[in-house]
């Protein structure tokens, strides 16, 4: 990996309690033009996407976000964060979405085996109340929302017709063949 | 930290299953902004709250299965108040049930588990279930709340002042 000392902006070390869970025990901003992390507010979640799951589990070495990234070095349940601003990364991650948006046009068209096993009642009410809530403010077409609750073809028909007649839900347009539906 | 400090540290912790508010509550809390679009919360978030003497850190968990299974037992452990968090339809309702029963697993008599029927705004138009209703069914405590709505968060402040006081005083007579 090629970086200079002078892309690094920050670093903390997170501590963690074993009541409270983690905390920022130490920080040092080098660039105070840098307001891209609010240290204080984001140590504890820096914390648990480098160290959360189970110890088995492989965990990230660094995390990348919109404009920096973080490199993180655990010792023992401690864990220090160098917070990183590479240059040209707005290039790289541009040219990495279009990557991405290839892959998913390439499932897009895979998807159509429809081998999703039948949700059972309980299962079901339980869609029927979330889907209100996730529609809610936005728009979502039918295969969408079928990919989120892992529902066959005719099974997710069911449940949107079932909350389109109990007015819960409306058809807000068309993409392609797909129907786009939102909360009423 | 100062002993003093840890003393007015209190863990607030919310469960629930998805969709029922919880993030939203912990918003109100912190005085984030408060926005209609559901997201799931992935794992969880922390936030820490001042509440006159007190430092609350409050834990959302996400509420699908897969994070409660894992992670739900390790978060419960040393709360200070435990809320269940429900969205006030009968179905919703009656499967909290089942998150009370684990809670009460993993702490003792001192950690109140206090229900909130969140959305009660939308009692009188989608079927919600009033507070008093959520009640009965599940026999804990239960404050009917709108999360959505900023100035519940005094309300909510006052419930979670409420009872830590009551915790200070059962520590105090012990010691």
């Amino acid at each position: 990996m090629n970086f200079t000392e002078n892309e690094i902006f920050g670093a903390a070390l997170i501590g963690f309690d074993m009541i409270d869970g983690p905390f920022l025990k130490w920080k040092k901003e080098y660039d105070n033009k840098n307001k891209n992390v609010r240290l204080d507010d984001f140590a504890m979640n820096f914390y648990l996407a480098f160290r959360g799951g189970n110890e088995s589990v492989k965990k990230p070495r660094a995390i990348l976000y919109d404009n920096f990234y973080i490199v993180a070095f655990p010792r023992d349940l401690e864990l220090c964060c160098l917070f990183m601003k590479p240059k040209d990364l707005e290039n790289n991650i541009s040219q990495l979405n279009k990557i991405a948006s290839r892959i998913i046009t390439e499932m897009e068209n895979d998807k159509d085996d429809d081998n999703t096993k039948d949700s059972d009642e309980n299962t079901i009410e339980e869609i029927e109340r979330l889907i209100p809530n996730l529609l809610n403010g936005t728009k979502m077409t039918t295969p969408e929302l079928r990919r989120y609750f892992k529902l066959s073809n005719s099974q997710i028909w069911k449940v949107m017709s079932d909350l389109e007649n109990s007015n819960k839900i409306i058809r807000a347009g068309k993409k392609g063949r797909s129907v786009y539906w939102t909360a009423k | 930290m100062l002993c003093s400090e840890i003393d007015k540290l209190a863990k607030v912790t919310l469960i629930g299953y998805p969709a029922t508010g919880k993030t939203t509550l912990t918003k109100l809390l912190a005085q984030n902004e408060i926005n209609r679009l559901y997201f799931p919360t992935h794992g969880l978030d922390l936030k820490t709250v001042k509440l006159e003497e007190y430092i609350l850190r409050v834990w959302d968990l996400g509420g699908q299965q897969s994070y409660l299974k894992t992670y739900s037992r390790d978060y419960l452990l040393g709360s200070d108040i435990i809320f269940i968090v429900t969205d006030s339809t009968p179905r919703n309702v009656l499967n909290s049930r089942e998150l009370i029963n684990y809670a009460c697993h993993f702490v003792g008599k001192d950690c109140p588990i206090i229900a909130i029927a969140n959305k009660q705004d939308l009692v009188k138009t989608d079927g919600r279930m009033d507070y008093k209703r959520v009640e009965d069914i599940l026999h804990i405590k239960t404050y009917g709340l709108t999360a959505i709505d900023p100035s519940e968060r005094v309300k909510l402040l006052n419930i979670i002042k409420k009872e830590l006081d009551k915790i200070a005083i059962r520590r105090r007579r012990k010691d």
